[in-house]
């Protein structure tokens, strides 16, 4: 089930104007990578799960979470060892376990398993997912279309505005191609299923040559009908739908301000250094 | 209310179950072999290809008998048997055997003649029927043969009906389900 | 004034042979214009010409002569695959999107927009998004995105091909209101099935010449031409051809209503009375049993579905697109598992092998041929599946197919360069050393010309001889009823018919109730009563004339 790609519904997310949204995933993309505070991230997270499900999406990113779990996981892990090496910045908290490893040349390895190892590690876990799922939301809930009208309303050039909603179209072309070209393959006796790891490789790269020609003859195809739709960057192009904010767009950024004032208090208040 | 049916593919052929009501929670489809030669044929032919060796073929009347009777045929069989569920003027000296029905809650017997039982003595038996549904009737055959001092080497049936499919001991051909009455909203 | 074609002469290098010689002809204003020919005629390149994608996109040919036309006419085409020529995420997006290009005023747009939803009968469709589209209504859409361009020409290139009968009747009726609209139309198709009612003028193409320009009637009775050419042609015209080699005085007919005129002459209709002949007893190959499959998103695409498919014989799966036929076939080589049920080869469930392990019994080959190709050379993809399989096989036995089929000389071509229509003949032709004995075929006369069809029947026939099973997914009805014996019908994912041809053939309320009609020959020989139903025009002919004899 191939879920990361727009979904057509008429939530309040899929209402705004496309701006609003964008705004919205610059917004929180800077607010996390500034922000490390936990609980002002554990705050924004909660609100992003409220805002989910008040649109309904939340089965979506259920499934977003799911493909990211092995990401999470590894980062996760990863300042968790490395905190593994240090000692907490901030004292009170439990250690559960401190040595002192003697390494070569005289030099010692301080070894720290505390609660701020876990911390870390979920702190920057948490603000990897929330970038990610805000992507994922203007994503979700934006049809190119509406990608190319908002980015043009940016005054992003029409060229470049229209090769990102191509893009959007050209991705999920590419994986149901894959896919056609795999279930044929197989269908002919080349075993895909009950066959080694390095097999498996091999095939992949044979299944690239059908495929490679599939994406040019597509990409040809493509350009054909770019011609027989006249489309020429240098005419100023008209547009039949216009876009204007509405007063869900309002709201949207008022409950949106709201949280973002919320996260940096929090973050004032209960900020531990990481 | 509309008649439904259950459609099932039997040995290559189609045939549409009248759906009926047994009790107030549960639908079951129902099969009748009785009349239907091509199944009858078709499904004897496909049966004696999976049972075990054996010496001869018992059934009880009556849904069972076209079917013992083609197997047989297929099996160059001189003879089989039917238990029957009530004892018949004829028989001169009848061997029955009583069974306790816990979901009827009534006794029943299923009887032979005492030649027939003399010759299921020290032989290996196989038991046949239509559908193998809750079982009880299979238990109340093998229960006779055992009397009558028979070996049970399988128990062959058309269709298993339920929980019955998933029971290691039968030899079938095709299982269906039974249909719990869903609670009107 | 016309639009002339002058002189044209094209070649796609210097120094390579001309693919367009000496084309010279005119498209009429306001009337619809054939471009008939056979692959590889040189239709798509004058349709490029035409374009101005020579030179304009493709600049290295060599081009002479002139497409004549006034300052600034417009020309548009609208190609087989609608799926690459869409942009924008809804219906309104992709119309708009000719309109914005050209800078026209929003509030024209809006005009222009309600103008062709009106004219297309589209309105119901203006709030879907593209990919929830049918094959037909995306066509549809793409017609209406490219006419709101207003072009002084649309080019249609084989708008049809890939639409199932639903499908092609709404294009149908799209060209017939575009015909009576006065609007200038190119339609460059090899199939005339479905246009030969609204056609004006025909122009044929053979090797890059003009061999024919005349009107529609002219050219459906030069019969030694339309074979020449490999035009498939509407079966009630083939039924004409066939009657006038018997009666004189037969006047051209283009449908069955104008057939029954003609019939009407020579004999009176009575009742049909001859019984279904028995069906020939044989074991059956592959049983399905109460298969059911559920998508993840909770679509219901099969539901219960019982079959038995005979051994031996060739089986059809008919339906309207969406009714789950591909998904039916899927199930059967194993591509999809199914949510509960089962599918037996020769008595022995598959659910538990591999697709590659089924593929040793009964072998799929797919819609479209570009998904199969992956080898260098015409004579390797044929051998693709025997290689796969270890089955051994002879160079004698790769020559006698290749020759057999027309390909010897492609041996060691890179078979994607071959014409769509050779590259899925390629495609079915390497099943023929698998050591499968079923044999699958979605949609197999895809991209076929006449030619290539007949190679097609002529080798199911002999597979069917080797004692192999053939199954077809196709909506070539009156090829189905030349072909097959035994037919499976879905609609909506249930099984609502399953028997012989013969049974078929007397259901007209099941074509009714999925939309498809029977072919003329089969409806008129039971509407005149014949001593049998007949499936191919030369037993029609027979018929009639024992009737008349009589």
């Amino acid at each position: 089930m191939d879920y990361l790609k727009y979904v057509d519904a008429d939530s309040l997310l899929h209402r705004l104007d496309p701006r609003t949204k964008f705004a919205f995933f610059v917004v929180m993309a800077i607010l996390t990578s500034v922000v490390k505070s936990g609980v002002a991230l554990l705050f924004l997270f909660l609100f992003f799960i409220a805002m989910w499900c008040a649109c309904r999406i939340q089965k979506y990113m259920v499934v977003l979470a799911q493909k990211l779990k092995v990401l999470l996981l590894f980062i996760f892990l990863l300042w968790f060892v490395l905190g593994l090496f240090e000692r907490p910045v901030v004292e009170g908290g439990p250690i559960f376990f401190e040595t002192v490893i003697p390494f070569v040349g005289g030099q010692t390895i301080n070894f720290c398993f505390d609660w701020y190892d876990f911390y870390k590690g979920a702190v920057y876990a948490m603000r990897i997912f929330l970038m990610i799922s805000s992507f994922y939301t203007v994503l979700l809930t934006t049809n190119f279309s509406e990608i190319i009208l908002g980015l043009q309303k940016w005054h992003v050039p029409y060229s470049i505005a229209f090769a990102i909603g191509l893009v959007f179209q050209i991705i999920p072309m590419i994986i149901t191609e894959l896919q056609a070209i795999m279930e044929a393959q197989s269908s002919r006796g080349l075993e895909i299923e009950e066959c080694g790891a390095w097999t498996k490789i091999k095939n992949y790269v044979t299944f690239s040559l059908p495929l490679l020609f599939r994406v040019i003859s597509k990409a040809q195809a493509i350009s054909l009908a770019m011609h027989y739709y006249q489309l020429d960057f240098s005419v100023r192009r008209s547009a039949y739908k216009g876009i204007k904010a509405s007063k869900y767009d309002a709201w949207f950024l008022i409950a949106n301000a709201i949280a973002i004032v919320i996260t940096i208090v929090l973050r004032m208040y209960f900020y531990i250094p990481v | 209310m509309e008649n439904k049916f259950y459609e099932m593919n039997i040995v290559g052929c189609i045939r549409r179950l009248p759906i009926i009501r047994i009790s107030d929670d549960l639908d079951i489809a129902s099969f009748v072999l009785l009349g239907d030669a091509e199944l009858v044929v078709k499904a004897a032919a496909e049966l004696v290809k999976k049972i075990p060796e054996t010496d001869y073929l018992i059934t009880a009347e009556a849904k069972g008998i076209p079917l013992v009777q083609e197997m047989a045929r297929i099996m160059n069989m001189k003879r089989y048997f039917v238990a029957r569920k009530s004892v018949k003027p004829y028989m001169l000296d009848p061997f029955v055997t009583e069974v306790y029905s816990i979901t009827t809650q009534k006794k029943q017997i299923l009887c032979l003649d005492r030649e027939e039982s003399d010759m299921i003595k020290g032989k290996r038996i196989l038991i046949v029927d239509d559908v193998i549904s809750t079982g009880e009737s299979l238990k109340a055959m093998e229960a006779l043969v055992e009397k009558a001092g028979g070996k049970v080497v399988g128990k062959a049936a058309i269709l298993a009906e339920g929980d019955a499919a998933k029971r290691k001991d039968i030899i079938y051909l095709e299982s269906f389900p039974v249909f719990p009455v869903q609670k009107s909203r | 004034m016309d639009y002339v074609v002058n002189n044209i002469n094209y070649r796609y290098s210097p120094d390579s042979r001309d693919v367009l010689k000496n084309v010279n002809f005119s498209i009429e204003k306001g009337k619809v214009t054939a471009i008939v020919g056979p692959s590889g005629c040189g239709k798509s390149t004058l349709v490029q010409i035409f374009s101005k994608v020579i030179p304009k996109l493709i600049g290295n040919g060599v081009l002479e002569g002139s497409f004549d036309v006034p300052e600034g006419t417009f020309v548009s085409v609208v190609s087989q695959t609608p799926e690459n020529q869409l942009f924008g995420y809804g219906v309104e997006d992709a119309i708009a999107f000719g309109m914005e290009n050209l800078g026209l005023p929003q509030e024209e747009v809006v005009e222009r927009m309600e103008y062709v939803l009106d004219l297309l009968n589209l309105q119901y469709l203006r709030n879907r998004s593209v990919a929830n589209l049918s094959g037909g209504q995306r066509q549809s859409v793409c017609i209406a995105s490219v006419l709101a361009m207003d072009p002084d020409i649309l080019i249609m290139d084989e708008p049809v091909s890939s639409l199932d009968p639903n499908g092609k009747k709404m294009v149908q009726n799209i060209l017939g209101q575009l015909s009576v609209n006065g609007n200038t139309v190119v339609l460059v198709d090899n199939n005339l099935v479905w246009s030969a009612g609204i056609v004006d003028h025909v122009i044929g193409l053979l090797d890059g010449e003009v061999v024919f320009d005349g009107t529609r009637d002219e050219f459906f009775k030069d019969f030694e031409l339309q074979e020449k050419l490999g035009v498939i042609i509407p079966q009630e015209v083939e039924l004409y051809r066939e009657l006038s080699k018997h009666f004189d005085d037969m006047e051209l007919f283009y449908t069955i209503e104008e057939a029954r005129v003609q019939i009407d002459k020579k004999i009176t209709k009575k009742e049909f009375t001859a019984p279904v002949p028995a069906a020939a007893g044989s074991e059956n190959i592959i049983s399905v049993h109460n298969l059911v499959k559920t998508f993840n998103d909770g679509f219901h695409a099969l539901i219960d579905v019982n079959t038995n498919l005979p051994k031996g014989q060739v089986i059809a799966v008919l339906g309207q697109n969406g009714s789950g036929k591909t998904t039916f076939v899927k199930h059967l080589n194993g591509l999809h598992k199914p949510t509960s049920g089962d599918v037996r080869y020769m008595g022995n469930s598959i659910l538990k092998k591999t697709v590659a392990q089924i593929s040793k019994n009964i072998i799929l080959v797919f819609q479209h041929p570009e998904h199969m190709l992956f080898e260098e050379t015409v004579e390797r993809e044929l051998t693709f599946c025997a290689r796969m399989q270890d089955v051994e096989f002879t160079p004698e036995q790769i020559t006698e197919v290749l020759e057999h089929y027309h390909l010897e000389k492609e041996r060691e071509t890179f078979p994607l360069n071959l014409s769509m229509g050779q590259k899925h003949m390629l495609t079915i032709l390497s099943v023929l050393f698998s050591s499968a004995d079923v044999i699958i075929l979605d949609e197999p006369t895809l991209g076929m010309d006449g030619f290539l069809i007949k190679d097609l029947e002529r080798m199911i026939a002999n597979l069917r001889d080797q004692g192999k099973t053939v199954i077809m997914i196709s909506h070539e009805i009156p090829l189905v009823f030349r072909t097959v014996d035994y037919s499976v019908i879905l609609n909506q994912g249930e099984k609502v018919f399953e028997g012989t041809k013969e049974e078929l053939s007397r259901r007209s309320d099941i074509f009714d109730a999925i939309n498809i009609s029977l072919p003329p020959v089969v409806r008129l020989s039971q509407e005149y009563g014949f001593d049998k139903v007949c499936f191919n025009v030369a037993d029609f002919a027979e018929e009639m004339l024992k009737r008349c004899n009589r």
